[in-house]
């Protein structure tokens, strides 16, 4: 089984920001009501830096790192926490789908309202050449 | 020019290349079955395009929400079966509500005299349609609005 699973530096850099900015705010109000200013210096920056790859890379792993397994039979997909198993005859259509920002899936369509999308572009796979495998797949899976 | 290479750039040009002046192109299918034809492609798209903050704004409240797509066929350069290809997108259009299409018909070779005054004669107006010549490079499009802007995003040849 192939498997995929780059960091997704788009994903990192949100859930590092996110923290970073959350952390800052926490430490600005605490030391306000505690001290009566917000104290600020190289030594509370650097511990803020540090506490945020942490607590950014929990949270990345939780909610946006990308890993995708597939072969002839069929493909896991995990975003996060979150993990999908499908085989590749239960889809009939395979299109490209743009998200905005370049940013690409390709679209699996499985029932008339069901689909299931693959983040081509978390994954830092060629968009066009893994949709023309998705298409491969999803008929070799009919036959 | 192969077909294929033709296909990829043109696909890409729509999507997040000049196409996106004209539609937010979100969607491309290949070897898209429509009304028993088989399209070598078919991107999918709407005019208000979606942006952010701002240009999602300005777009809410100038731009109509036309639904819009661009058929590929290469299987009649002759344009023999042109009536059916036409009868059958828009049937697809009706059924989809989509505004406006593009057809392109791409060959690896020179069109037909007759072929091109067919297409110079079309008078869809909600359709335009563009004959491709992928070894000569030259475009004949079709004398509609729609179709008179099509050479523009069609000829992506580098």
């Amino acid at each position: 089984m192939k498997r995929v699973g780059p960091i997704n530096i788009t994903g990192l850099a949100k859930a590092f920001t996110i923290f970073f900015f959350l952390l800052s705010f926490l430490w600005a109000a605490t030391s306000y009501i505690t001290l009566g200013d917000i104290i600020i210096s190289w030594a509370i920056f650097f511990i803020n830096l540090i506490f945020s790859a942490v607590f950014g890379w929990w949270w990345y792993k939780r909610r946006y790192h990308t890993v995708l397994s597939y072969d002839e039979q069929g493909f896991e997909l995990t975003i996060g926490r979150r993990t999908l198993k499908e085989e590749w005859k239960e889809f009939y259509q395979a299109s490209l789908l743009h998200l905005g920002g370049g940013q690409f899936a390709v679209r699996l369509y499985k029932d008339e309202d069901e689909v299931v999308e693959i983040p081509v572009s978390a994954l830092r796979l060629n968009p066009q050449e893994f949709r023309f495998q998705a298409m491969a797949l999803v008929k070799g899976g009919k036959g | 020019m192969e077909l294929k290479d033709y296909l990829l750039k043109l696909e890409n040009n729509l999507i997040v290349g000049g196409g996106r002046w004209v539609a937010d192109f979100t969607e491309s299918f290949w070897e898209h079955q429509v009304g028993g034809l088989t399209f070598d492609m078919v991107v999918t798209g709407q005019m208000r395009v979606r942006g952010f903050l701002i240009s999602r704004f300005i777009s809410w409240i100038a731009m109509p929400n036309y639904q819009a797509a661009c058929f590929v066929y290469s299987q009649d350069p002759e344009l023999k079966r042109l009536s059916k290809t036409l009868k059958v997108i828009k049937g697809f259009m009706k059924e989809g509500e989509l505004d406006w299409s593009w057809l392109v018909i791409p060959r690896e070779g020179a069109f037909s005299q007759q072929a091109k005054a067919v297409v110079e004669k079309d008078e869809s107006q909600e359709l335009g349609i563009a004959l491709v010549d992928l070894s000569s490079q030259e475009i004949t499009s079709s004398p509609s609005y729609i179709g008179r802007r099509m050479p523009r995003f069609v000829k992506c040849f580098k």
